[in-house]
């Protein structure tokens, strides 16, 4: 696993992929799911502070990858509702091989809806949120 | 009059479409304030025009509470948005100019 990684152009330097990879060596057994977080850069600060963004938090490096280990899934002060108030907080999206789509949900609990979306429509401009990030989990393949 | 004065009453608003995590919602003018249509998901290509909106007015909160998670160390993140907000149930809608 390590060779192969090394011998990736597109893996050999990106930060944390062995560490990333699941403990069995055999990759039969693995499945690799593709998901999204769309979320708010200030996460610190007062209520008046967070009610905007801050350009030097959660940027990609040089190789595209972003830092999340400061993300505490605190969301956007909500202005116009007044202090206290806060926006929803993140957006899981997951990705869909079979379709080609983005499963992502309306954020309701009781009476949640799931939908089925293009990534231009789950990644559209939201007020809540100013970055988006997508990651690789691997699950176990069990049939 | 203010939102406050109109709860539970059949409402005509106008605004600007703006889209939210949890819903289309309206900029209402001279109020400040965001009413949210909670049967709308988004405003699609309309978002950003102005519409007039009309339907129930309530306050209340949508979905649930997102905990407090900053410093909350291994707890797991409650999803949700914080406070209640003004909702426009059974709401129809027209863009205007």
């Amino acid at each position: 696993m390590r060779s192969q990684i090394a011998d990736s152009p597109q893996l050999f330097d990106l930060k944390n992929v062995l560490a990333s990879m699941p403990v069995d060596p055999d990759p039969t057994k693995w499945h690799a799911c593709v998901f999204s977080k769309r979320f708010f850069s200030r996460q610190t600060g007062s209520w008046e502070q967070r009610k905007t963004g801050d350009p030097t938090k959660f940027t990609a490096d040089k190789h595209g990858q972003v830092d999340m280990s400061g993300d505490q899934n605190v969301g956007r002060a909500d202005a116009d509702e007044g202090a206290e108030s806060y926006m929803i907080n993140f957006d899981y999206g997951w990705y869909d091989d079979k379709s080609g789509s983005w499963l992502h949900a309306n954020h309701a609990e009781p009476n949640m809806k799931v939908y089925q979306s293009t990534l231009e429509y789950y990644s559209r401009p939201l007020r809540n949120f100013d970055r988006q990030v997508f990651s690789v989990a691997f699950a176990r393949v069990t049939t | 009059m203010s939102l406050e004065q109109l709860i539970d009453r059949t409402v005509t608003l106008r605004g600007i479409a703006v889209d939210d995590a949890a819903c289309a919602i309206v900029e209402v003018d001279d109020l400040g304030r965001n009413v949210y249509l909670v049967e709308l998901a988004s405003w699609g290509d309309n978002g950003g025009k102005r519409v007039e909106v009309t339907g129930t007015l309530r306050y209340r909160q949508i979905g649930r509470d997102a905990a407090p998670v900053a410093g909350a160390g291994d707890q797991l993140a409650v999803h949700g948005m914080v406070g209640k907000r003004y909702v426009l149930e059974g709401a129809t809608w027209t863009l205007v100019a």
